[in-house]
């Protein structure tokens, strides 16, 4: 009866690729559950419905940056697949670095921070309990590659921003995309086989705002203090002004002052 | 699961006013219930053949696979149902936005595979489905509070 999908695959797992759809989330959501193998991904030139946190709205005009959504059926317990969020930012981090941008960070937990802007994110949607049925987890990714600073919205034009717009130069998208997914299903592989130590540790290395004030929106209030590193289960570690170590697990992150903040 | 673990589930239960329990996990069933305002205690633990390593703190399981009666003890205004729990440490969300309805409330009728909530960790967004058709009879946490793991979250009384 399990169907994992992941059984007798071999080669590149299978892609869709559209000129334009609402969300490539919703596109692989859809995909999924008509039975799409682990790895199998839909790319997108345009977005006109993505989708962030929450119901916010991703904004992705047609051509400008690299908008992908992968379905994963990993071989974990569902306790430890909220580091599938982290994997996809560490994977995008070093795919970027493969395509000639380098000094990306991860802002919290999985945000891809150039010059200290925003020039990416993930947002993953997690189906199933990992108990009789395996877990399956659709993956989007978003990152401005070819925006100019003039494209952006009023309201981004602070916050968020593009290689073209920091360095003057944009990646060839598909240099991305070919570097992003087989790092993000090698980075899948290490959390099955570690419990995600190494994955923690990659991330830890390149946390944006490490030894920053920071605040934190949390359900109950905000939260303030320093941002001491990542622990074992990829929670951001806060040292509230008690001198008590907090761990957040969900939360807008904010960096009030030190590298980079703004 | 260990002594430990199902000690905290225990501690936890104490301070709700969660009338039953039941918990899966490697083949291994907790399932508890207690009269409200008496200590919880462990009514059965099931472990399916090939038996991982069952917690000692139960009489054996009856022969059926189900648990001892408890019916004397169960407070008449708790129905019987599915307890939907929290896969992992994170925020509850009852709708999929801010501005947006809930996914149900108490009373809404459900269908097996709708969605209850969300729960968030680390922008991972895991929507809970109903295991069963039913009614939502209770809804146990608090739209965006934290969720412990295995935290009690909805009682769908089967329909």
């Amino acid at each position: 009866m399990r169907e994992d999908g992941r059984e007798g695959c071999s080669g590149a797992p299978p892609q869709r690729r559209l000129e334009t759809c609402a969300s490539t989330n919703s596109e692989a959501a859809a995909w999924m559950a008509e039975g799409a193998p682990h790895g199998a991904s839909v790319v997108a030139d345009a977005q006109t419905g993505g989708r962030g946190r929450r119901g916010r709205s991703w904004y992705s005009p047609p051509g400008a940056g690299l908008w992908v959504s992968v379905v994963l059926r990993p071989r974990i317990g569902a306790q430890a697949a909220p580091l599938l969020a982290v994997a996809a930012g560490v994977a995008a981090r070093d795919a970027l670095a493969a395509a000639g941008v380098p000094g990306v960070t991860l802002k919290w937990p999985n945000d891809l921070m150039l010059a200290g802007r925003k020039m990416g994110g993930v947002l993953a949607e997690l189906h199933g309990r990992g108990a009789e049925g395996g877990l399956a987890c659709v993956l989007g990714l978003g990152v401005n590659l070819s925006l100019p600073a003039d494209a952006f919205p009023e309201e981004l034009k602070a916050t968020a921003t593009s290689p073209l717009r920091e360095v003057g130069a944009a990646p060839d998208r598909d240099a991305v995309l070919d570097a992003f997914l087989p790092a993000l299903l090698a980075a899948v592989e290490a959390l099955e086989s570690d419990g995600g130590s190494a994955l923690v540790r990659s991330f830890a290395a390149s946390l944006h705002g490490l030894g920053s004030r920071v605040e934190v929106t949390l359900p109950g209030g905000t939260l303030r203090g320093i941002a001491e590193g990542i622990g074992p289960g990829g929670e951001l570690l806060v040292r509230d002004g008690e001198g008590a170590l907090r761990r957040v697990l969900a939360g807008d992150v904010r960096l009030v002052e030190g590298p980079g903040a703004g | 699961m260990d002594l430990k673990e199902i000690s905290e589930i225990l501690r936890m239960l104490r301070r709700s006013d969660v009338a039953e329990f039941e918990l899966e996990r490697g083949g291994t069933v907790l399932r508890v219930r207690r009269a409200l305002g008496v200590a919880p205690g462990v009514a059965g633990v099931v472990a399916p053949a090939p038996a991982p390593i069952a917690p000692a703190v139960a009489p054996p399981p009856p022969a059926s696979g189900l648990a001892a009666p408890t019916a004397d003890h169960r407070p008449a205004a708790e129905p019987e149902g599915a307890i939907v729990t929290s896969p992992f440490v994170g925020t509850f969300y009852r709708s999929p936005a801010p501005d947006a309805p809930a996914y149900v409330d108490v009373g809404s009728a459900v269908r097996k595979g709708q969605v209850l909530c969300i729960v968030e960790a680390m922008k991972l967004m895991n929507e809970i489905e109903s295991e069963v058709d039913g009614r939502v009879a209770r809804i146990y946490a608090e739209n965006a509070q934290p969720v412990e793991y295995g935290a009690p979250l909805f009682l769908v009384v089967p329909t």
